[in-house]
């Protein structure tokens, strides 16, 4: 078996975020790190972001940072990965690509503890930086400029100490003095000598060694480091920060320690400040500072932190000079936990959260000194400063904010616990189901493919339309004003008019005849409008004078196309006429043709910058052959080249300029424009024009909307009118209807099937997704006022004014909110009704007391305030306005602590998404796998739930674990339970198996029968080593996966109730899910993100079968401490992050089945299998080549990369492969020789892989 | 008596230059203390598993980060008082 490994849904968590301006242009971008990919995102003023560039680096991205030369405009990007070398890359804006400039290996590869690459360090004026392991090494580069202003790196310098355990790492801002990096680092050489016993509790000593600041100086003079300075800091300090220095600021550094903030410096005293805490937390256990950013510009700078409660706090220092006297830690506002925090330069803030979506806040202000004083007097007698948050903890509605305002969301389904592809709603495509977030951000995610819209209004028609247009306010090159005027509707034998502006009015007085079916209406010229209508056209100026020209005869005009300057008609019978604009503006016929075949489309292409009149169009009849025709002068209406459609008939025709930055189709022009250099026949005008377009970098497509479904996509040569690279795709069932459109500024193509395709450009390639739309039947670009950017369109009677969002996207989301973080949903079989288990530990409670809280608080308040007037005895005129503390309305939760658990089970409408029944589990208990069984022959349904109270997970206990038993009740809409059965561990998996219940009770199997008062135990086997994670049943057959121990395959003999395990995998294996693919295979995954396929030798698999006593199986011995038999292993890959899940499922209708998986970082890929020999020599031929010639970004090599912890075996990277597209034209042509195929082949063969078998 | 002298010192040298390098005479703390803070270490790099422990533990993954860097520094408490193996042996054999 062999599998092709393609990224669906790319990681959507963020690690860690830089900015900087990383293309050398005044626009500040930021870069966000995956963790196994790179991606640059920009921002416009109105801060909504774009995804720009996505890079897949195949390495673990453990640390970025930005750095810039002094005096330098453009930031590089310094990588630090597993592959033992540090990168530096330069952002392209050209290609949009990374470039590696720098490459310095220095160790081993993988993560290693005393590998540098975990924590960077850059010197604040841009001369140095500093690379570290967690342990021990740290080297020092120093970064200059050659002659020619390239980026320079020297040698490193070592800054090595044995014993240590680095935390965090910083450049100190010393101006231009020798630069400095501040470390912060324990020692643990005393740990490790001896001192102890061993009857001495261990958790005393941990943490609570000395923790030191330390201070490298790199000296430039002497090129080497010196420790200069190390001074003792808290012992719960975890993150040091910079503080602007030289004429900006102090210098120094700021330490986060739980419950402080210290300002440390060389030769200066520690100032200490405390920091705020909200209500209710607890002051017995340290508040952490989790993240950080600062801020600098001229006259003030500021940092902003945030708590592990998701609360921000800016802090600022009170200066003269380099002393620094005062330490302000102020209140800011709450939002959702980060990994990231960056400060933007033009305020805005980007908050990469941990889990779920990432935000850009604008600054709405940078807080006020009140908040600071509501801290103060609030200070209780333990020296705890209290505030008052306005939010929940790490809650993500941004409504309560006073100083930040969200402008966009990233959307991110990290982390996706657990994820089935159900087509519950019986739509045509499955849908994928994702329980994602934790605690309050936990949601139940429906994904369809396709982006979401959002629909601006819609109204109804008298009629059934037969098209759609729009017309532009001006055209004329002076004044172009893009927002449309009208929005022309055409019906059988009438037209109407509406004009569009504050609100969308009928307009009689256009011009436009509205007695006729439309044809086509199109703005020309200096704003003249051009109406198409069976009988002939209307030409109107922008002075309302018409111009009408009449079909002869007995003719009408059937189709019709036009572009600025140029317009083709066809008339019935196969006649073309084909029109000019003169330079008076009046349409003059150029010449007739007859085709001697009815048309059944036309098209003219736009017209290419720089020119007058475009050179060609496109003709066809209903049978094909398409035909793209010259339109100059000298060859009138010749053919120039056709498209073969083999007589399947031709709905639409559709000539786009689409800027595509495919390495390929950029360079394959180039080339063709050097070939028509080189031939003689090329006119030195049309040479000229071609490297108008080639330096536009748009092509000119042309696509073809077919009868059947099917859109075909060709190139059209700008210059000889060649086509060339046909790709085809099946849309759906309707015939294709196309139709141009813009987004983001770029031309775009809807093409209407039975669903809504839109083609547009995304990262600088044609990427073509679905919209979630009903079914459309005309569509047209409309920019107005409202919305500059807007589609109209009709379906049936039905007019729809719609936008496009987040645009990038594969998948349209439908969020459900849950109460809890999720574990573990289940269909049930006969209602389809979603159930849920949510399970949280350390909940945030949400029995409080409000009352009582808001009563504490303003005891306490009115106590200080009485304190303070009897200390000043002044009466405070404030006091009056806010004697009374606000009382709180929203709660503020705090942890509950460990071996505190919530659990819910929730049933939920597949369709209404409408919750059914929540039940809590009561005296605490956790919920850990949940399962729908039915018992003998009775076949009702009940709803078995496996829980355990008082578990603590790290060392593992628990008080007591149960196997409760529910019964569905009101048509399952709700549940009772029956009974609980006590077990002797917690279960982790469960399965129906032959009427009875099996279970895994830690490592024993167990098969439970339904008893009156508790579940009866029938049969067991304790021959399994660990504890049971998952368990399939097929047949006679368990499946049984061990969370240390891979998987395990189990017989169960009826005849005499036994279990034995009889097969067994040869490599340990942290298994997090698996999946049966046939009744001898089973892939699985495990922790460290690997998936691998493990299948029963055939012979073994015919053994156990007809061994019909199983004395065999029963006296057969182990082999290597195992089971008898071994599993065969046939594919194995590392994925990059944690695999939650596995699922054996088919995307398209009627496609083949594959595995997909998702992963902790929101990533959802899949596993193809191949059908014929054939493809797999290809892929992997091609794979092979792509190793060798696309060396992956973080200098990590790809091969060792996917064979992390297991030889990669049988599974090939699409995600590798499809990087062919960004690799240069010589690069492509040398391996697509060895392939024996052309570039835009191995283009095509990668694009129909993707797009045939999954979306 | 040369080689084994070469052999010594190359042994030496990886140990200084790969922390955790282990030897003929390695205790099962050391063993384990080292294997301890090699997974710890792997742990913080892929950024991953911060995710899933903070996600099984409810605690944010700063919290979790600053934790596991906390157990590096003893992650299997310290060293036992070095005892005879003969006494061991014997202990041993009395339980």
């Amino acid at each position: 078996m062999y599998l092709y490994n393609l990224t669906l849904q790319r990681p959507t968590s963020v690690y860690q975020s830089i900015s900087g301006n990383f293309s050398g242009t005044k626009q500040v971008e930021i870069v966000l790190n995956h963790g196994r990919s790179l991606e640059l995102i920009r921002y416009d003023e109105n801060g909504k972001m774009q995804s720009v560039l996505y890079s897949e680096v195949f390495g673990v991205v453990r640390s970025i940072i930005p750095f810039r030369l002094t005096s330098g405009t453009k930031d590089y990007i310094i990588v630090g990965s597993d592959s033992g070398r540090v990168v530096i890359l330069e952002y392209n804006p050209q290609k949009n690509q990374f470039d590696k400039i720098h490459q310095e290996t220095f160790g081993r590869s993988g993560c290693r503890r005393i590998v540098p690459g975990q924590y960077l360090a850059v010197d604040p004026k841009g001369r140095a930086f500093m690379i570290g392991a967690i342990e021990k090494q740290k080297l020092v580069y120093i970064l200059n400029r050659d002659s020619s202003a390239n980026l320079t790196i020297s040698s490193p310098l070592e800054a090595h100490k044995s014993n240590t355990i680095v935390f965090s790492m910083c450049g100190v801002d010393v101006g231009f003095e020798n630069p400095i990096f501040a470390t912060i680092s324990v020692d643990y050489t005393e740990e490790d000598s001896g001192s102890g016993s061993i009857d001495e509790i261990m958790d005393e000593d941990i943490g609570k060694k000395k923790k030191l600041l330390t201070y490298y100086e790199l000296d430039l003079g002497l090129n080497n480091v010196v420790r200069k300075w190390s001074d003792q800091v808290d012992d719960s300090a975890n993150i040091v920060m910079s503080v602007p220095g030289g004429t900006e600021g102090p210098g120094g550094v700021l330490v986060a320690s739980e419950d402080y903030i210290v300002y440390r410096n060389q030769d200066h005293a520690e100032v200490r400040s405390r920091i705020p805490r909200r209500y209710g937390s607890d002051p017995k256990k340290g508040l952490l500072i989790i993240s950080h950013s600062s801020h600098k510009q001229k006259g003030m700078f500021f940092f902003l932190v945030q708590s592990e409660h998701g609360d921000l706090y800016k802090i600022t220092l009170d200066y003269q000079g380099d002393q620094v006297s005062q330490v302000n830690v102020n209140y800011f506002d709450t939002i959702a936990l980060s990994n990231c925090l960056t400060v933007l330069k033009n305020g805005f803030l980007f908050s990469a959260s941990e889990f779920g979506d990432h935000t850009l806040y604008f600054f709405k202000s940078i807080g006020d000194e009140e908040e600071e004083g509501q801290a103060k007097r609030l200070e209780d007698k333990d020296g705890h400063l209290w505030f008052k948050p306005r939010n929940s903890c790490g809650a993500t509605n941004t409504d309560e904010l006073k100083n930040l305002e969200a402008t966009s969301h990233l959307s991110s389904l990290s982390p996706i616990i657990d994820f089935k592809t159900l087509d519950l709603v019986r739509e045509e495509n499955p849908q994928l189901y994702s329980l994602c977030g934790t605690g309050l951000n936990s949601s139940l995610k429906v994904l369809r493919h396709g982006l979401s819209v959002t629909t601006i209004t819609t109204a109804n028609l008298p009629g059934i339309p037969s098209g759609i247009w729009t017309v532009p306010k001006s055209t004329s090159p002076t004044a172009p004003d893009q927002t449309d005027k009208y929005i022309v509707v055409s019906f059988v034998g009438t037209t109407s008019v509406l004009s569009v502006g504050e609100t969308i009015q009928e307009n009689h007085e256009s011009g436009i005849l509205e007695t006729t079916t439309t044809l086509l209406v199109k703005s020309m010229g200096d704003d003249a409008i051009i109406q198409v209508f069976p009988t002939g056209f209307r030409h109107i100026k922008s002075d309302l004078r018409i111009n009408e020209w009449r079909a002869p005869g007995r003719k009408t005009i059937v189709r019709a196309s036009a572009n600025q300057s140029q317009l083709a008609i066809a008339l019935s019978g196969g006649e073309i006429i084909y029109f000019e604009l003169d330079q008076a503006g009046n349409l003059i016929e150029i010449i007739k043709k007859d085709l001697r075949r009815d048309i059944a489309c036309i098209e003219i292409s736009p017209i290419p910058k720089g020119r007058n009149m475009a050179r060609f169009i496109a003709v066809s009849d209903w049978e094909g052959p398409i035909r793209v025709l010259s339109l100059d002068r000298d060859n009138c209406l010749g053919q120039v080249s056709m498209l073969d459609t083999d007589k399947v008939y031709i709905e639409s025709l559709s000539i786009i300029e689409m800027q595509v930055n495919e390495m390929g189709i950029e360079s394959s022009l180039q080339q063709s424009k050097k070939s028509q250099n080189n031939s003689s026949s090329t006119t030195t005008s049309s040479s000229a024009a071609s490297s108008v377009t080639s330096n536009m970098g748009g092509s000119l497509f042309l696509f073809v909307g077919l009868k059947n479904g099917v859109v075909k996509r060709a190139t059209l040569d700008s210059v000889t009118g060649e086509l060339s690279d046909i790709r085809t795709r099946l849309l759906g069932r309707k015939p294709v209807k196309l139709f141009k459109v813009k987004v983001r500024g770029s031309n775009a193509m809807l093409a209407l099937s039975s669903r809504v395709w839109l083609n547009y450009i995304n990262q600088g390639k044609l990427d073509i997704i679905p919209l979630s739309i009903e079914p459309l039947e005309n569509a047209s670009n409309l920019s107005s006022e409202q919305s500059a950017e807007s589609i109209v369109a009709t379906s049936e009677n039905k007019i729809v004014i719609f936008s496009i969002d987040k645009l990038g996207d594969l998948f349209n989301q439908e969020t459900i909110k849950l109460n809890a973080t999720p574990k573990r949903f289940i269909i049930h079989p006969q209602t389809n009704y979603i159930i849920i288990l949510e399970t949280e530990t350390n909940y945030n409670t949400d029995n409080l007391d409000v009352e009582k809280i808001n009563e504490q608080s303003e005891k306490l308040y009115l106590e200080k305030q009485k304190e303070l007037q009897q200390e000043m005895d002044i009466d405070d005129e404030d006091s009056n306005q806010d004697s009374k503390i606000e009382p709180l309305k929203k709660l503020f939760k705090p942890k509950a602590g460990k071996g505190q658990w919530k659990s819910y089970i929730k049933i939920m409408d597949p369709i209404t998404h409408e919750p059914l029944e929540s039940l809590v589990l009561e005296d605490g208990e956790a919920g850990f796998s949940v399962c729908t069984c039915s018992f003998g022959e009775s076949g009702e349904i009940f709803l078995v739930v496996g829980c355990a109270t008082g578990m603590i997970l790290n060392p593992k206990s628990h008080k007591s674990a149960h196997l409760n038993l529910y019964r569905f009740i009101d048509d399952g809409k709700k549940l009772e339970l029956l009974y609980k059965t006590e077990v002797e561990e917690p279960v982790y998996a469960m399965a129906q198996f032959q009427g009875k219940l099996v279970c895994g009770v830690g490592k024993s199997i167990r098969i439970y029968d339904m008893g009156k008062k508790k579940l009866l135990r029938k049969c067991e086997t304790k021959s399994l080593p660990n504890t049971i994670v998952n368990i399939h049943s097929l047949g006679d057959r368990l499946v049984v996966g061990d969370i240390q121990e891979s998987i395990h395959f189990i017989k169960y003999k009826r005849s005499e109730n036994m279990l034995y395990v009889f097969a067994d995998d040869l490599a340990p294996r942290w298994i997090t899910t698996s999946v049966m693919i046939d009744y001898d295979t089973v892939a699985g995954a495990d922790k460290f993100g690997n998936i691998f396929v493990l299948r029963l030798p055939l012979s073994i698999s015919d053994e156990v079968e007809e061994d019909p006593t199983g004395s065999k199986l029963k006296f057969e011995t182990g082999t290597l401490n195992g089971a008898p038999h071994k599993l065969e292993h046939i594919a194995n890959f590392f994925v990059g992050d944690t695999v939650t899940t596995l699922n054996k499922t088919s995307l398209v209708v009627g496609g083949p089945e594959v595995i997909l998986y998702t992963t902790i970082s929101g990533a959802i890929g899949a596993l193809i299998p191949f059908t014929s020999r054939e493809d797999v020599d290809f892929f992997s031929t091609l794979e092979m080549n792509m190793r060798a010639d696309c060396l992956p970004l973080c200098g990590r090599d790809h091969l060792a990369y996917r064979s992390y912890y297991f030889p990669v075996k049988n599974i090939i990277d699409g995600d590798l492969c499809e990087q062919f597209s960004t690799l240069s034209y010589q690069k492509q042509l040398t391996i697509s020789e060895e392939l024996s195929r052309s570039p835009s082949e191995v283009i095509k063969k990668l694009e129909e892989i993707r797009s045939q078998k999954l979306l | 008596m040369s080689e084994r002298e070469s052999l010594n010192s190359q042994l030496e040298h990886l140990q200084m230059r790969y922390v955790g390098t282990g030897h003929a005479d390695i205790s099962k703390h050391e063993w384990l203390t080292n294997q301890h803070r090699d997974s710890l270490s792997s742990f913080i790099g892929h950024s991953s598993f911060l995710s899933l422990f903070s996600i099984a533990e409810n605690e944010s993954v700063g919290r979790v980060r600053y934790n596991t860097l906390t157990k590096m520094i003893s992650p299997c408490g310290p060293t036992p008082k070095i005892k005879d193996t003969m006494d061991m042996e014997k202990e041993e054999k009395n339980i």
